[in-house]
């Protein structure tokens, strides 16, 4: 900044003149005389003269007059000098005209150009100098305003024009002009002007009037464009409204509602009122659609008065409709008519505004300021929506819950594990994709909600009838009263047949889906309709509250419940089931399974209807947090019962063993016949291993697959080592033997872990212990260690060793080798 | 508080909504910070000037602030609404009433420019070309017939 030192600079003059004052200044000044004195202004001096008639002083008169300098013009080059760009000023104009014309209802607008001066529509071109422009003006509206001074009715105005939308343009004008203050002293003026002005608009109004009551189209529109000059005629507007029959149109008397409904249950009332509604908009609809007809030839296009027509017909009838049906709809004992109503409702509203504001009239309708007036009356209901939205779901799950457990506890002797049927291994992949495909066809078949939104968006547009009544019929089943107590009989899929499993149920998991899909689709369709910005959040609470039940109240209590049992359970025999399988462990697997499936499921709806409202990348949500939770559900479930699971397994090995390895089986009698297969128990054990491994395969995640399967592993060879050390094994008895380990191994490789199968091979290699004859042979056995890869110490072979019959004769031999070795 | 100083080099310490009438002021304390001590230097302003705008801003520091320029329209672009108190202040000599004029053009103050300008225009109106120039000091440099024709070129802006 400068700090010049004072006194720098010495001003010589010692008084300040008006000429020192800069070009704009000046400009300014004689832009506050009024134009009576620019005459004398101008007659000053030369420099006077120029600044007078500067576009400095016109300009903003030009602008109080309401003519603006457009942008465009401005980019019209000055080279053309002033003929050639009033030419494309002229051309600028005619082309507004043309453009204006083209408009729906343009073909109504006065052929008079003195129609496009109105408003702020005149645009001026920037070749032309402003007080040029404005002297045009002033002439033309001078006389006309002076003459006020005296006259009103009966002035000049009124005695040379006869065109009432032409007299009301100028009025408009004339308006504008006095309001300029152009003139000092024309106090007198400005109240002769609006008295005439008021009473003008009155005659025109009332001549509006009655040719609406006559139903003279012609004369509506002439008087309605007067009035749209003259003030932007929204009186005109209003009267059309308020005389317009559809508001005193009784064919749908709201305080008739109550009265019209079915006063029976039945599996239609549930959607009965939404029905009559749907029923009352396509007669709005098709009311609405002759009006704008009525309108498109009436009033300009620029009035926009279909937009407020539209406006009101929400504002009184609909909404004054829609208030009766649902509070009809609230009257009834089912929440979910209630809701039912309240979704549809508001959709019919968003369908209703989509197809007036394309009506085949083209008559413009903002559609953004209808949605608003429609989201302005449904507040009420979609404020309060969503709450009761999640109290009835929640409610629901909780019915669904408890009546399921009240089926099970009815049913439990039933499903004995005594009948003998659970899941084969072998039906376990057929039996999924049946599953599957019964849960896809009871969600997704019908036309629901959510496509039909999806569609509103990509503007296709159908009969809203239809649409709606698509999506009804799935619901119906589920809304009407009636439902709670058919419901039984009415399921038409027995998912839970095919399995004993009385601890989780996929056809609860269904119902639960299938009402939270129908809670989601109303949930869509109000946010939708209302408020976007909520959509989000309702779909997570939705989805959550299935997440939660199906995860933490079924599938959490059913592990639960398993590991009870499994703790309390003991191996079992033939008395219980020919195969000797621990139905609790097995239960166990089982459950695992479904559990699997039921997850799957979740997904796939989660996939087709949830996941493109959420934000997946938002780790932190709470949807996807839940979604977490509820998979981790399943691993935790399995990893917490899975210690249980295996040692109730094996104990049930070593249990079938125990009974059924008869003491001839390793050491038959002499001469007995040698089949060379497995020995029977070594068969049972094998089958009931299989009943309960394969029913986990590609349940859960191959990891904890695989620490299960090692972890069967490292426990069955301690029982079979156990069960040999049980028995005396014969030479002949070996060749058993073998058989059987041979058949363990192939156990162990079948099931494709490394450690189980190395394991095994050891197993394996103990046939030989007692097949060798002669004690150097049998020392070189015993103290093979690779053999035995660590699995086996010396002390256990010695153990072993002492099955063989022949032990006595052996073991000073083997032992005494023994000491000298070491 | 605001220090200001004037082209002689007096200062003047004022309420900051005071010297923020001026919208040249108060940009250059948005630009300078808040925390600047040093006085502003004016050096297009003489000290008798700017204690003159001082008072007129002193006055008006409770007023709304100016309607935005797109708002003209409506907004009765008479010279005759002036305030009590403003004429009151205005009436002073010419020389005076031309520095103020300029002084608010320069530190942009548009209510005490418009008072000035509406002033002058008031010197105007009413008195005749000959008495318009005796009052201004204006000399007349058109011939007769020149005069005539501007006359004749401008009669549609009288009033009939």
């Amino acid at each position: 900044m400068l700090r010049k030192p004072p006194k720098e600079p010495p001003k010589e003059q010692p008084s300040r003149h008006i000429s020192s004052l800069p070009p704009d200044l000046i400009a300014k000044i004689i832009g506050f005389l009024p134009v009576s004195e620019l005459s004398k202004a101008a007659r000053l001096s030369r420099r006077f003269k120029v600044l007078t008639y500067s576009d400095d002083v016109y300009e903003p008169k030009l602008r109080q007059l309401g003519v603006h300098v457009a942008a465009a013009a401005a980019v019209v080059p000055a080279e053309g000098g002033s003929a050639g760009t009033a030419a494309a000023g002229a051309d600028s104009g005619d082309e507004l005209v043309v453009r204006l014309r083209q408009l729906p209802g343009g073909q109504f607008l006065s052929t008079q150009a003195s129609y496009l001066e109105t408003g702020s529509l005149l645009v001026r071109s920037s070749g032309k100098p402003a007080r040029l422009e404005f002297k045009e003006i002033f002439t033309q509206l001078a006389p006309l305003y002076f003459d006020f001074r005296h006259r009103q009715k009966d002035s000049k105005l009124f005695r040379e024009h006869k065109d009432l939308p032409e007299i009301g343009a100028l009025l408009f004008r004339l308006r504008l002009l006095d309001r300029a203050r152009f003139s000092d002293d024309a106090e007198d003026i400005s109240f002769s002007l609006e008295t005439t002005i008021e009473w003008f608009e009155s005659m025109v109004l009332g001549q509006f009037e009655s040719a609406y009551d006559r139903s003279d189209v012609a004369e509506m529109r002439k008087t309605a464009t007067a009035l749209y000059n003259l003030n932007g005629g929204l009186a005109c507007v209003n009267v059309f409204i308020s005389k317009n029959p559809i508001f005193f149109d009784h064919t749908y008397n709201p305080s008739l509602v109550a009265s019209k409904l079915p006063a029976t249950v039945g599996p239609s009332v549930g959607y009965a009122l939404a029905d009559d509604f749907a029923k009352f908009m396509d007669y709005m609809l098709a009311n609405c659609t002759k009006q704008a007809e009525l309108i498109s030839q009436i009033f300009v296009p620029n009035l926009n008065a279909m937009t407020l027509f539209v406006n009101k017909v929400f504002e009184d009838s609909i909404s004054e409709y829609m208030s009766a049906i649902l509070a009809a709809a609230k009257t009834r004992e089912n929440v979910a008519t209630y809701l039912h109503t309240i979704a549809t409702s508001i959709y019919l509203c968003t369908q209703f505004i989509d197809f007036i504001s394309k009506n085949a009239q083209g008559v413009y309708v903002d559609a953004d300021a209808a949605r608003r007036a429609m989201i302005e009356i449904v507040r009420p209901y979609s404020d309060e929506y969503i709450e009761l939205e999640m109290d009835f779901l929640n409610k629901r799950i909780k019915t669904e819950l408890e009546k399921w457990d009240k089926r099970k506890s009815k049913d439990a002797k039933a499903v004995s594990p005594s009948s003998g049927q659970f899941f084969r291994a072998e039906q376990v992949q057929a039996h999924k994709r049946f599953v599957m495909n019964t849960m896809k066809a009871v969600i997704f078949a019908p036309v629901t909600l959510t496509k039909t939104l999806a569609q509103i968006g990509s503007g296709k547009s159908k009969p809203h009838r239809q649409a709606l009544l698509n999506d009804a019929e799935p619901i119906s089943a589920d809304i009407s009263p009636a439902s709670d107590a058919d419901h039984d009989g009415t399921v038409t899929y027995h998912l839970d047949d095919n399995s004993l499993n009385s601890l989780v149920s996929l056809e609860l998991s269904l119902h639960l889906m299938h009402a939270n899909k129908e809670a989601l689709g109303r949930a869509l369709v109000v946010a939708a309709s209302t408020d976007m910005s909520k959509l989000r959040a309702n779909v997570q609470r939705v989805f959550i509250a299935l997440l939660k039940a199906v995860g933490e109240r079924h599938i959490k209590v059913a592990f639960a419940k398993a590991m009870e049992r499994m703790s309390k359970s003991g191996p079992v025999d033939e008395s219980v089931n020919d195969k000797m399988v621990n139905m609790d462990s097995l239960q166990f697997f089982e459950l695992v399974h479904v559990a699997d499936l039921i997850q799957q499921m979740v997904d796939v709806y989660y996939n087709e209807d949830v996941k493109i409202w959420i934000d997946e990348q938002d780790f932190l949500s709470d949807i996807i947090v839940e979604k977490k939770n509820f998979e981790r559900v399943l691993d935790d479930g399995v990893a917490s019962g899975m210690d249980k699971a295996i040692q109730l397994q094996v104990n049930q090995c070593e249990y079938i063993l125990l009974k059924q390895q008869k003491a001839t089986d390793y050491n038959p009698p002499e001469n007995g016949l040698f089949d060379w297969k497995p020995s029977e128990a070594c068969e049972s054990v094998i089958t009931c291993l299989n009943a309960h491994t394969k029913l986990m395969s590609g349940v859960t995640e191959k990891n904890t697959m695989e620490v299960f399967l090692s972890e069967v592993g490292v426990r069955l060879f301690a029982v079979t080592i156990k069960n040999i050390r049980r028995l005396q094994v014969s030479q002949t008895g070996a060749m058993q033997l073998i058989c059987d380990t041979n058949r363990y191994y192939e156990w162990a490789t079948s099931v494709r872990v490394t450690s189980v199968s190395r394991l095994f091979s050891v197993l394996k290699e103990l046939g030989n212990l007692f097949l060798a004859d002669g004690s150097e042979e049998l020392r070189k056995l015993v103290h093979d260690a690779p053999r035995y890869q660590g699995a086996l110490r010396i002390e256990e072979i010695y153990e072993l060793l002492q099955s063989r019959t022949d032990y006595r004769k052996i073991q000073k031999q083997v032992e005494a080798k023994d000491c000298l070795v070491m | 508080m605001v220090k200001l100083s004037s082209s002689d080099g007096r200062e003047f310490v004022v309420a900051k909504e005071v010297a923020c009438q001026s919208v040249l002021i108060k940009n250059m304390l948005e630009d300078l910070g808040e925390d600047s001590d040093a006085p502003i230097p004016l050096p297009n302003v003489s000290g008798p000037v700017l204690e003159k705008v001082i008072e007129y801003a002193t006055h008006h520091k409770d007023d709304a602030p100016p309607p935005p320029e797109d708002d003209s329209k409506n907004i009765t672009k008479s010279s005759e609404d002036i305030e009590e108190w403003d004429k009151e202040f205005i009436n002073v000599d010419q020389g005076t009433l031309f520095e103020i004029i300029l002084a608010a053009n320069y530190l942009d103050m548009k209510g005490l420019l418009d008072l000035g300008c509406k002033t002058v225009a008031n010197m105007i109106k009413g008195k005749t070309v000959e008495e318009i120039r005796k009052t201004f000091n204006i000399v007349n440099d058109f011939t007769p017939e020149e005069e005539e024709q501007i006359r004749k070129e401008n009669e549609w802006c009288e009033d009939r």
